[in-house]
């Protein structure tokens, strides 16, 4: 049973508590009055790299914060009281590592007992649907590898390309410092965290540089953090294509052979999971003329 | 100092507003929305303007315009979509999205208002 289906009984019910995976990568998911509160992932950007290594806030007056409302649950509290954050801030800064560490958490499968009563050390700062953070996770997930098919590329080391396919190029703030990090070393993993930025948010843009040609796989990456992701990928059902040979009946169509380049249809779940069916089980919430649209806007870029 | 909710709320409060986000455009990631139904799904529509937004800057960068979007109006049929990157270095990589009715819609008045409305998300 996945995390997330394990999740939404409690959540019907309107508990309050705390749901753990015990095994690598490890992390937890934490309900407040039914609502997904806070969720935390070794993998991901938590809030603490999000705030502190891209200078947002000193690391002691993190340290501070912890410390002063760590027992009570109000961190982030405790960071708009002290005038360090804006509570929208604070707001978006949860929302990113919660999303983020949801992508990692929701489709595993080991989770340890529902553990009633436990909050977050970090205190009410957004109260999220499970459904929607469902549905959030799948999109990432067939944006991912709509940008690029090969899962592999995400734990290899990123090399800029020595040569640019044109004359000239424009690059977006995340993708600047991406390049500007990059030392044929670092993996996307590693890059996430150097950088301080969400782990998802620079998976997607180094396989969407990698199609653009800006920069290329190189070895495999080293880091332990490359290892604990190389441990989810094996454990995650769903992202893991190549994993799933042995399985036809879950086997996805990804593949394909290494770094093709072509587009190729994404690996799709029974339909009953996949986003659009799941927000409505008769009719989709949108004309079927927008939804083309929309795709082919993204398969565009 | 003002939270999300609240933001998004007053964005409705525009004339004519039928639904507002606030979208991350690295990942197309609805932040937070107002007003979606089911006739009109708002993480959708953000999601597809993310890219929108990725293309402007990219022609923008292109033509070595030194000079950054202010906004992006798309006029449809009956409705106007109005997208406000968010400047500051705090909200670096957000944008506003606000959907407006035409026909009951002031688009300078609107425009203003979200001037108004990123302004105060960045205080």
């Amino acid at each position: 049973m996945l995390l997330r289906e394990v999740l939404e009984p409690w959540c019907a019910a309107g508990v309050s508590g705390v749901l753990r995976v015990p095994f690598p990568p490890g992390g937890a998911v934490y309900v407040h009055d039914g609502k997904l509160e806070y969720a935390e992932c070794p993998l991901a950007g938590g809030v603490k790299r999000l705030l502190t290594r891209p200078g947002r806030l000193k690391l002691g007056t993190w340290r501070q914060a912890v410390a002063a409302g760590r027992e009570t649950s109000q961190v982030g509290q405790q960071l708009v009281d002290t005038g360090h954050l804006t509570r929208f801030e604070l707001e978006a800064t949860v929302l990113t590592a919660v999303f983020d560490a949801a992508f990692f958490l929701f489709d595993l499968t080991e989770t340890r007992g529902f553990e009633p009563g436990t909050r977050s050390y970090l205190g009410h700062s957004h109260a999220l649907d499970v459904a929607v953070v469902g549905h959030e996770v799948d999109r990432r997930k067939r944006l991912l590898a709509d940008a690029w098919p090969d899962p592999a590329v995400d734990t290899m080391a990123v090399r800029p390309c020595k040569r640019l396919n044109g004359h000239s190029v424009a690059l977006t703030a995340l993708q600047w410092e991406i390049l500007s990090h990059s030392d044929s070393q670092r993996t996307a993993v590693d890059l996430a965290r150097v950088l301080g930025r969400d782990t998802y948010s620079v998976l997607l843009e180094v396989r969407r540089m990698i199609r653009a040609g800006l920069v290329e796989p190189g070895a495999p990456g080293t880091s332990s953090a490359n290892r604990a992701f190389a441990v989810w990928r094996r454990r995650e059902p769903v992202s893991s294509p190549r994993q799933e040979r042995g399985t036809p009946a879950a086997k996805p169509v990804s593949q394909e052979p290494a770094l093709s380049g072509v587009r190729i249809p994404l690996p799709r779940r029974e339909p009953s999971r996949n986003g659009v069916a799941a927000q409505g089980p008769v009719t989709p919430p949108v004309s079927e003329e927008v939804l083309t649209r929309l795709l082919a806007g993204l398969g565009a870029w | 100092m003002t939270d999300m909710e609240s933001s998004l709320k007053e964005a409705m409060q525009i004339e004519g507003a039928i639904g507002a986000a606030l979208v991350d455009y690295t990942s197309g990631m609805a932040l937070g929305t107002i007003g979606s139904s089911s006739d009109f799904d708002l993480s959708i529509a953000a999601a597809g303007n993310t890219d929108v937004v990725r293309a402007k800057l990219r022609t923008l960068e292109m033509l070595r315009l030194k000079d950054s979007i202010e906004d992006i109006l798309i006029t449809l049929g009956t409705q106007y979509h109005v997208i406000r990157p968010l400047t500051s270095h705090k909200t670096h990589g957000l944008f506003l999205y606000l959907v407006l009715a035409k026909s009951r819609a002031n688009l300078a008045m609107a425009r203003h208002k979200l001037k108004n409305i990123e302004e105060s998300l960045q205080m």
